[in-house]
């Protein structure tokens, strides 16, 4: 066989070489992009966790006799202040509503600031802001008397 | 064709073949995961009570009375069967207001029943009395069980507690509450 043969055979090798660390270097920075630049929603948690410590802190919402009862609110704790000193982080907003069983709103408190009051009505489907509600079974602790009653939880997070 | 031309083809077609159908199951993968949508992080691991403890502790008025419910289902024993099971409207009535808001049509249902066990009795025999409550029919609850919250409330006249269990039947659908 001559040089010519020889030259030809490993430059098809080496094309095939390459071909193929280019195929899996092309594969790992896509996956690796892809995975890297992908976005956990966090928002649902943020509220399953706000919404318990509200239910359940006696420094929130929750109801204290001898022990703190969760799930029973202490409409006395029921303010603005109050919530700011129970729950307030950075970007993240929130807004309860108190509702009765016929779903006539009791009493609602903003904890928000300005930039988040703007675009709290135009929450869902903007790319600046994830919003996230839920709902909760609570009653109200008022002059002795348990009020069944609803509480809407509403938050909204700077993505 | 000769036998080391045959060998020599087949030392690049098939490593080829192979390397393509890779190259292939790699892309598919890339390009069939949707990295674009956020990832939600699930919370079925919080438990969280209260809707049971609030449903026992929810006011109503029975004959006049004021008591809770929980306060209704210790008494059990002090009613015949007949009035237990029309005073039991009352708590199914109140009840379906709060199911209706937090399963509304289309998302979960949820059931709740009674199980009555003797106080000194291993709690995983067969229960003495079993009174079962849908909040929506046809809900195959025991085979779809997504969530269990359960509460032993003391019968008042004898050595008995009533276990109240509330289980929602999700089915991949949410709950409002």
């Amino acid at each position: 066989m001559n040089k010519k043969a020889d030259v030809e055979a490993e430059f098809i090798v080496w094309v095939f070489r390459i071909f193929v660390v280019g195929v899996i270097v092309v594969f790992i920075y896509v996956a690796t992009y892809n995975y890297l630049s992908s976005r956990i929603d966090t928002t649902e948690f943020e509220n399953s966790l706000l919404a318990s410590k509200l239910l359940y802190s006696p420094s929130c919402l929750a109801y204290e006799s001898d022990k703190p009862l969760p799930g029973i609110i202490d409409i006395k704790k029921f303010t603005k202040e109050n919530l700011r000193d129970c729950y307030d982080k950075k970007d993240f907003g929130y807004v309860l509503t108190l509702k009765d069983l016929n779903n006539t709103k009791i009493n609602s408190i903003e904890v928000l600031n300005e930039e988040q009051k703007m675009f709290f009505p135009i929450c869902k489907g903007n790319q600046y802001y994830d919003c996230s509600t839920k709902e909760k079974y609570v009653l109200i602790k008022e002059n002795e008397e348990l009020k069944p009653t609803f509480l809407v939880v509403e938050v909204i997070k700077r993505v | 064709m000769s036998k080391k031309g045959v060998f020599g083809l087949a030392i690049y077609v098939i490593p080829s073949i192979i390397l393509l159908a890779l190259a292939l199951i790699f892309f598919s993968f890339i390009f069939f995961t949707d990295f674009t949508q956020p990832k939600n992080i699930v919370v079925e691991s919080f438990k969280d009570d209260t809707l049971l403890l609030n449903l026992l502790r929810t006011p109503i008025e029975v004959n006049g009375e004021k008591i809770n419910i929980a306060d209704f289902i210790a008494r059990k024993e002090l009613r015949s069967e007949d009035e237990f099971k029309q005073d039991w409207n009352l708590i199914k009535q109140k009840a379906d207001l709060v199911f209706e808001h937090c399963y509304p049509s289309g998302g979960g249902t949820i059931a709740w029943k009674l199980l009555i066990y003797n106080m000194d009795e291993d709690i995983n025999l067969p229960a003495l009395e079993e009174y079962k409550y849908y909040h929506v029919l046809n809900c195959y609850c025991d085979t779809n069980i997504d969530k269990i919250q359960s509460v032993n409330v003391p019968l008042v006249s004898s050595n008995k507690f009533v276990k109240v269990v509330l289980v929602e039947c999700l089915r991949g659908r949410k709950a409002a509450c």
